[in-house]
This record gives structure tokens, C-alpha cells and sequence, in this order.
């Protein structure tokens, strides 16, 4: 699979412009966002909502400790042990006074004077006992208390730099025996409610780091690397490697995709190999039929060459015919003038031929001649070219062969033909046939072809004329055959 | 949280009452307060009520009238009849703490009132459940038992002594005795009050019990001794090992029991072996013959009546320990009435019963009796 350069070129430059700022950070920037608002609108509820606690709390406290003093106080004052009391109280603000900020705390009998005080306000205050002497609390708070069977609280914050805490709770025996007050400096409660500010700052700024790591690494993990993941293999599929798979096996969307994906890759592998497969296919049927094409043709050039064959033969004998000789005779004529080669051309005729067919039948002459060829054949040497020259006439041309060489060979031609016994078809016996040669050689005798051939001709005719069954060479007195 | 209180949580910290926190803080802290600062009003000065705290304690109405009309007082009764018990030290004693009372009483009424001190608590429980008495100061116990044979009590307050509304029953010992629980007073003799004191045998005898003592097997010897002070007397020279009496009475006893003699074998230190409960002080009850109205304001003058007052510092100076009167309702002596319950089950028959239970094994009646008058 290939894709056009341009288009991959385009692909990757699309890729890395991704890359810039990737899914990735953009989701961590969101994260970031996120975590960073909520935990900012979180941060400034819960910092207000902690005051508020750290206060109820200090509250609480101071409630507790006064509600814990109420009723030894209300037995000291209804036994009149009111000296007993004050010293009570005095070691209670010294105890609690540091830690708590407990400023003073004081029982008030029902009419709402000091009885006992842990601080030196009792003697200042004793000189005139009125409702709400002998401490600096706000009167109003004081009569308030008085009147009321439940605790009260009130807080001034301009009262001192954290604020102060007055507290009013009955001291009830049974009877109502008077009312404990007490103011507490929230210096203390403010001093804790920062500290525990500061950790939970700490924490929550921890916390949102942790929180952007984790929902980073989170992200990372279940969205950008899946994603990673698919954009690389789509990558490697696209530069051709059609193995790749994207590994993503979560059971969400992503893995979905993947699956998806990687089912399409499969599909997109699977047809690319098809087609692959189909070419070699097909390209196997064409070298098959290019083979087959080349058979037929191998087959084609075995017909034409033996057409060629044929073409060159005699039919009957199966020797060259005449038109063929005539151009070998040309061809090796010429080549034996270069070469300086000698020629010896026979040429011979079957005795009585015509007295044999009337005899045995023409297909006993065809037989006779068929044989001769095989005789003539046989006894010849392969570079020896035989070819019938027409009718029971035969002529042969012996390469490269001087005449007296020729001469032997024809008689020994013509020895082996009068010995063989001749059949015609059928097994019926033909008896002895003998044959005329004559001779003629090049460039003894002629120095062209047809001259040759002539001469051969002539010498044949000698041959017949001399008693048939004979070899004559041929001599200038030989007179040519229309002489004869 | 009331109205008020949540609506100074949403205030938050005033700015300027913030603690200044360390610089790098400041301006998220700043923004925060700023914010908190804009959602509240910014109030210098909030309040509100506290949870908790005491039950509230009902007042007398300042100005009304006590006097009792003809109407208000038990038919045909020109003297009001004050019952009470000579539980803490005999006849004598008890006159000198409650006559002032009585004057007192008589003054605020309006009307006579005469004291009438019962020889022992089932005569009072008899003579507030028959009606001899118009009101009487009962035992706590004394108070469950005539109740439970007469409902239409009219429960009025309970008393408060030493400041304190209940009191714990306890078994003492002397000081130097070997005893370390409950369980080592097997074979020992052991003096109680009156079968009908809570303290000194309903809550002791509950508590033997929860320790698998059974009074009537476990000790050599058993005697009522009639009063809290002769209890302790008979523990402090030797006629018994054990005792049991309320809690105030230690006290009492070591200020005012005599001296030993020197050279007798007196002991005057004693030691708390056991703590059982805790006991709502006397009732003041009055008589279902006593009108409603009556008895409201017999209630309103014991209430009136406590050291809150110099009149009241007056009245109950004598009475060594109580404060006052606080009005009560009844379920305050249901630990009673369950202890109660407890020990009759142990014993298989109601304590109220007619004398014949008195007679137990090793406790004479005559001799609780004998020891009576001081």
C-alpha cells in the first residue's frame, strides 16, 4: 500500500501541528482549571465554615467549663460558703484562665450581685452591688441573664483584638441559686482557628496538587495514551505497516475505537493481501499462458521447420527433391568457388523402369524407388545431399569430394544397388534393378551448377548408352544428350 | 443551633477580628474574609442561647399572697398538722431544726401549724396516708411507700440540703477495719437505720443483694437502729462492723456525736466501704385533704423558704444542711421505686407490709427503738 508523498507529507504535518498542544494538555489544562476553581470555591466555604466552627467550638468549651462549675457553685452559695466559692473560682481562672482565655469568671446571687469573683473585681464592685456591678459586662447581657433559666452567650469583637466571649449560666441546685458569668478572650480560639487555617490551607493546596497529578495521570492513562496509542498505529499503517495493531483493551469507548480500528486495519490487511494474492495470481496465469504460448509457438516453429522439412523432401522417397537440390547445388557451388572446394555431382537413373512398372505396378515402382532412397542414403556419407531429380532419376551431391573419389563412391553406389534384392509391396519379389550413373565433377568438369548438373546428365546418358548398369565420368567426348 | 446562631455562623469572622496570618497567606485569606466579610453584616456584637445547661428552676410568684384561707385548709382543721421524722438524731434534735420552720410557716400561712415528729418512718407513712398529718417531710422511701397506698399524695417539693438535691447511701466502716468490699462483711454485724430509710437499709440492702449478700444470712447480726446518728454511734463504739447511712451524716456525726472518753475504745475515724446510688433528698408531701390551692401555697413557702434569703439563713440556720425547698415532680424518685422493687423481689414481700416483717431474725424493733431519744 502506498500513499501519494504529498498526502503522507500532509498527514504528519497535521500530526505535529497536534502535537503542540495535544489532547493531553488541553485535558490537563481543564483538569487544572477545574480542580483549581472547585477547590478554590471549596477552600473559601470551608475556611469561613472553620471560623465559624473554631468559634462554636471555643464556645462549646467555655460552656462546658462553666456548666461544670454551676452547680458546686450554687451548693457553695446555698450553704454560704461563699468564701470557699471564691477561692474556687480564683483557682479555676488561674487554671483554665491561660489556655482558655478565660478573662474572669464570677457567681452572681438572684438579685445579680458579685458573690465571688476570681479576680479583684469583687472588692471594686462590692462597694456598690447593683444589677451588673462589680464587672465590666455589658448590663443589658447581665439582666438578660438573670431573667433567662437557659445559658446565654454574647460575643464583642471590638471589645479587644480577637474579640471576647461573655457567657451567663444559671446555677441551679434545685433552686436557682444565682448565675455564674464569665468572659473569655477569643485570642486563644482565633490563635487555634489559624493554625488549623494554615493546615488545611496546606492540605488543600496538597490536595490539588495531588488532585492535577492524579486526574494528569489519569487522563494520561485512560484517554491520551489510547489515543497516542491509535493515532501511532494509524501512523505506522499509514507508512505501510499493515501488522500494526493499536494495543488498547480498556472496555470503554476508547477501546471501542480500538477495536474498531484494528478490525478495520485487519480488513485494510487482509484486503491488501487479497489483492496481493490476486496479482500473483494472476500474474502466475500469465507467465502459465506465456509458457503455453511459448509450447504452442516451440510446436508452431516444429511445424514450419517441418513444413520446411517436407517442403524440402520428395514425397515419395523422402530424399530432398529437385527444387531444394537445386538450390543446395547453387548455395554449395558457390561456397566451393570461395573455398576452393571440389565437387562431385552423380547422377543416376533406374534401368527399365518403365518395363517395371508395367511389370509389377506403379506401387511396385514407388516401392523400388523408396528403397533406393534408403540405399542411396545408406551408403552415402551425411554430408552427401540426395535428392531425386524426377522420375526414377536420382542425383547426388558429395561435398567437398575430387572426382576420383566421386567416381569410387558412385561405383560402389552402384555395386550395392545391383546386389540388393528389391521387393515390391506385399513381399512379392522384384528381382535385381540395377541403375546408370554418370559423373561429373566441379571444377573439373563445369564451374556452374546447371552445367554440372548438365554434364552429369550427359555422362548418365553415356552410362544407359553403354549398356545401362554402368558408372561413366564425364569427358569432353562425350557428346551432350540431344547429340546423342 | 437557633435562629440567631446560625445567623452569626453565617457572619464568619469579622476582618478585623481575624488573626493576622503569616504574609504569604494573606491574600487568599484576605479574599476569603473579604467574601465572608460581604456575605455577613459585620456585627461587633452577636449572642444567642446556649445549649444545655441546667433544668430550669421554678420561681415562687414574687408577690402573691400565702396566706391559706378557711377554704384552703383540710376540712374541720383549725391547726395544720406538720409531720416529720426523727430521722437524723431523735425527738429533740428534730424539734430544734423544725420548730423555726414551723414558726415560719405559720407566719407565711397564715395559719397554726403544729410539728408532729413520728417515732419511726412507718408511722409517719401511716399517719400521712390516714390523714392524722395535713403535710409531712418524708423520706424518700417513706414517700414511695405511702404513695404507692395513696396516690392522690400531692407531692409539693423536695428538700435540698448541703446545696445539693440527692445524696448517696453509704456502708461505712471504721476506719481500721479490715474490710476492702462488700463480700468481707460475711459473719459481721451490721446496724441499719429503719427498715423504711433509704439509705440506711433500702439502697445498702439493694446493694448487698447486687453483690450476692443476703442480709438476713450473710451477717452474724443485724439491728435497726432507729436514727442515722445511732447508727453511726453503734458502729463507732464497736457494737457493730458495719453501717449504713447517708452521705451527709458523716459529718454531722464527727461535729456532733460526744468525744470518745479517753481511753475507751471509741473510734471516731470512719471510712466509706461502699457508695450506693443516688437519692433525692425528703419529699414534702401533702395530704389528699388539703385543697389544691392549699397545698400550692404550702409549696410556694417551703420553696420561699432557702439560704437564699437572710429570713430563710434564719429559719433553716438550726437545720444543719438544708437549703431549701425546690418544687419537684414524682418521677425524681423512681430510682426509688426500681431499687425498691429490686430488694422486695430479694425479700418476697412488700416492705409496707404490717409490722410482722419487723421482726426479722437478729433485729429487735424494741431495740432500734430503745435508742431513739438521744
Amino acid at each position: 500500500m502506498s500513499l501519494a508523498p504529498d498526502t503522507v507529507d500532509r498527514m504528519l504535518r497535521r500530526r505535529r501541528r497536534h502535537r503542540g498542544l495535544g489532547i493531553r494538555g488541553r485535558l490537563v489544562l481543564f483538569a487544572t482549571c477545574a480542580v483549581l476553581g472547585a477547590m478554590g470555591a471549596a477552600g473559601g466555604l470551608l475556611l469561613g465554615a472553620q471560623a465559624d466552627v473554631a468559634f462554636d467550638e471555643g464556645r462549646d468549651r467555655a460552656a462546658a467549663l462553666l456548666e461544670s462549675l454551676a452547680v458546686p457553685s450554687a451548693m457553695a452559695v446555698a450553704q454560704g460558703a461563699i468564701e470557699r466559692l471564691d477561692d474556687q473560682l480564683t483557682e479555676v481562672a488561674r487554671a483554665a484562665g491561660p489556655r482558655m482565655g478565660l478573662s474572669f469568671v464570677a457567681m452572681l446571687d438572684v438579685r445579680g450581685r458579685v458573690v465571688a469573683h476570681s479576680g479583684a473585681a469583687l472588692f471594686q464592685g462590692a462597694a456598690d452591688a447593683r444589677i451588673g456591678g462589680g464587672h465590666d459586662l455589658d448590663p443589658a447581657f447581665v439582666a438578660r441573664a438573670l431573667a433567662s433559666q437557659r445559658p446565654l452567650w454574647r460575643r464583642d469583637r471590638a471589645a479587644s483584638d480577637a474579640g471576647v466571649l461573655d457567657l451567663a449560666m444559671p446555677a441551679v441546685s434545685g433552686l436557682r441559686w444565682g448565675t455564674l458569668v464569665a468572659r473569655f478572650d477569643l485570642a486563644p480560639v482565633a490563635r487555634s482557628a489559624a493554625r488549623t487555617r494554615l493546615v488545611l490551607i496546606f492540605a488543600a493546596v496538597l490536595l490539588t496538587v495531588a488532585m492535577i497529578v492524579g486526574l494528569s495521570i489519569g487522563i494520561s492513562r485512560i484517554v491520551v495514551r489510547p489515543i497516542q496509542i491509535l493515532a501511532d498505529t494509524a501512523g505506522a499503517l499509514q507508512s505501510g505497516d499493515l501488522e500494526a495493531r493499536a494495543r488498547v483493551r480498556t472496555r470503554d469507548e476508547l477501546g471501542q475505537l480500538a477495536r474498531g480500528f484494528n478490525a478495520m486495519a485487519e480488513e485494510l490487511q487482509s484486503y491488501t493481501s487479497s489483492l496481493e494474492r490476486r496479482v500473483q495470481e494472476r500474474s502466475r496465469e500469465v507467465e502459465l499462458k506465456n509458457e503455453q504460448l511459448e509450447a504452442v509457438n516451440a510446436r508452431l516453429q516444429d511445424a514450419v521447420s517441418e513444413l520446411e522439412r517436407l517442403a524440402r523432401l520428395d514425397g515419395l522417397t523422402q530424399v530432398y527433391n529437385r527444387r531444394y537440390f537445386a538450390e543446395v547445388l547453387d548455395f554449395e557451388v558457390r561456397r566451393s568457388a570461395r573455398a576452393e572446394h571440389r565437387l562431385t555431382l552423380i547422377m543416376l537413373d533406374v534401368d527399365h523402369f518403365k518395363r517395371l512398372n508395367d511389370t509389377f505396378g506403379h506401387p511396385a515402382g514407388d516401392a523400388v524407388l523408396r528403397e533406393l532412397a534408403q540405399i542411396l542414403t545408406a551408403s552415402l556419407r551425411s554430408t552427401d545431399i540426395v535428392a531425386r531429380y524426377g522420375g526414377e532419376e536420382f542425383v547426388v551431391l558429395m561435398l567437398d569430394t575430387p572426382r576420383a573419389f566421386g567416381l569410387e563412391l558412385a561405383e560402389r553406389l552402384r555395386a550395392a544397388v545391383a546386389r540388393h534384392d528389391f521387393t515390391a509391396a506385399a513381399g512379392e519379389a522384384v528381382g535385381s534393378v540395377t541403375v546408370s550413373v554418370g559423373v561429373a565433377a566441379y571444377p573439373d568438369d563445369a564451374t556452374d551448377g546447371d552445367r554440372l548438373v548438365s554434364r552429369a546428365d550427359q555422362a548418365l546418358y553415356a552410362a544407359k548408352a553403354a549398356g545401362r548398369n554402368a558408372v561413366v565420368v564425364w569427358d569432353p567426348g562425350i557428346a551432350p544428350a540431344g547429340a546423342c | 443551633m437557633t435562629g440567631r446562631d446560625l445567623r452569626a455562623a453565617g457572619a464568619g469572622w469579622h476582618p478585623r477580628a481575624s488573626v493576622t496570618p503569616e504574609p504569604a497567606l494573606r491574600r487568599p485569606l484576605a479574599i476569603a474574609a473579604f467574601a465572608l466579610a460581604l456575605l455577613g453584616c459585620g456585627e461587633a456584637v452577636d449572642e444567642g442561647v446556649l445549649a444545655g445547661g441546667p433544668p430550669p428552676a421554678p420561681e415562687p410568684p414574687a408577690d402573691q399572697a400565702l396566706a391559706l384561707a378557711p377554704e384552703e385548709r383540710p376540712p374541720d382543721r383549725a391547726t395544720l398538722r406538720f409531720g416529720v421524722t426523727p430521722a437524723a438524731a431523735g425527738v429533740t434534735y428534730t424539734h430544734e431544726l423544725f420548730d423555726p420552720v414551723v414558726r415560719y410557716l405559720g407566719r407565711t400561712l397564715q395559719t397554726p401549724v403544729e410539728l408532729v415528729v413520728a417515732p419511726d418512718y412507718q408511722a409517719l407513712i401511716d399517719g400521712v396516708v390516714g390523714g392524722d398529718v395535713d403535710f409531712a417531710h418524708m423520706p424518700p422511701l417513706a414517700y414511695v411507700l405511702a404513695r404507692r397506698q395513696r396516690p392522690e399524695l400531692q407531692l409539693l417539693a423536695s428538700q435540698i440540703a448541703y446545696g445539693a438535691t440527692s445524696y448517696s447511701a453509704y456502708i461505712v466502716v471504721r476506719a481500721d477495719d479490715p474490710a476492702a468490699s462488700l463480700a468481707d462483711l460475711q459473719g459481721r454485724r451490721v446496724a441499719f437505720v429503719d427498715p423504711r430509710s433509704t439509705s440506711g437499709y433500702l439502697f445498702a440492702y439493694a446493694a448487698l443483694i447486687e453483690h450476692g449478700l443476703a442480709p438476713e444470712r450473710t451477717f452474724s447480726e443485724v439491728r435497726f437502729a432507729g436514727s442515722h446518728m445511732a447508727a453511726i454511734t453503734a458502729l463507732r463504739e464497736g457494737h457493730v462492723d458495719a453501717a449504713a447511712t447517708a452521705s451527709g451524716m458523716l459529718g454531722i456525726a464527727a461535729r456532733d456525736l460526744p468525744r470518745p472518753t479517753p481511753g475507751a475504745s471509741d473510734a471516731t475515724e470512719l471510712r466509706i466501704l461502699f457508695k450506693a446510688g443516688r437519692i433525692p433528698y425528703d419529699a414534702l408531701v401533702a395530704s389528699p385533704t388539703v385543697p389544691a390551692s392549699g397545698a400550692e401555697k404550702i409549696r410556694w413557702a417551703f420553696v420561699r423558704l432557702s439560704t437564699r434569703t437572710a429570713e430563710g439563713r434564719t429559719v433553716l440556720g438550726p437545720s444543719d444542711g438544708t437549703s431549701g425547698w425546690a418544687p419537684a415532680e414524682d418521677r425524681s424518685y423512681d430510682d426509688v421505686r426500681q431499687v425498691l422493687a429490686r430488694v422486695e423481689a430479694q425479700r418476697g414481700h412488700r416492705l409496707d407490709a404490717p409490722r410482722p416483717d419487723l421482726a426479722a431474725p437478729a433485729a429487735p424493733t424494741e431495740e432500734a427503738t430503745g435508742v431513739l431519744g438521744p
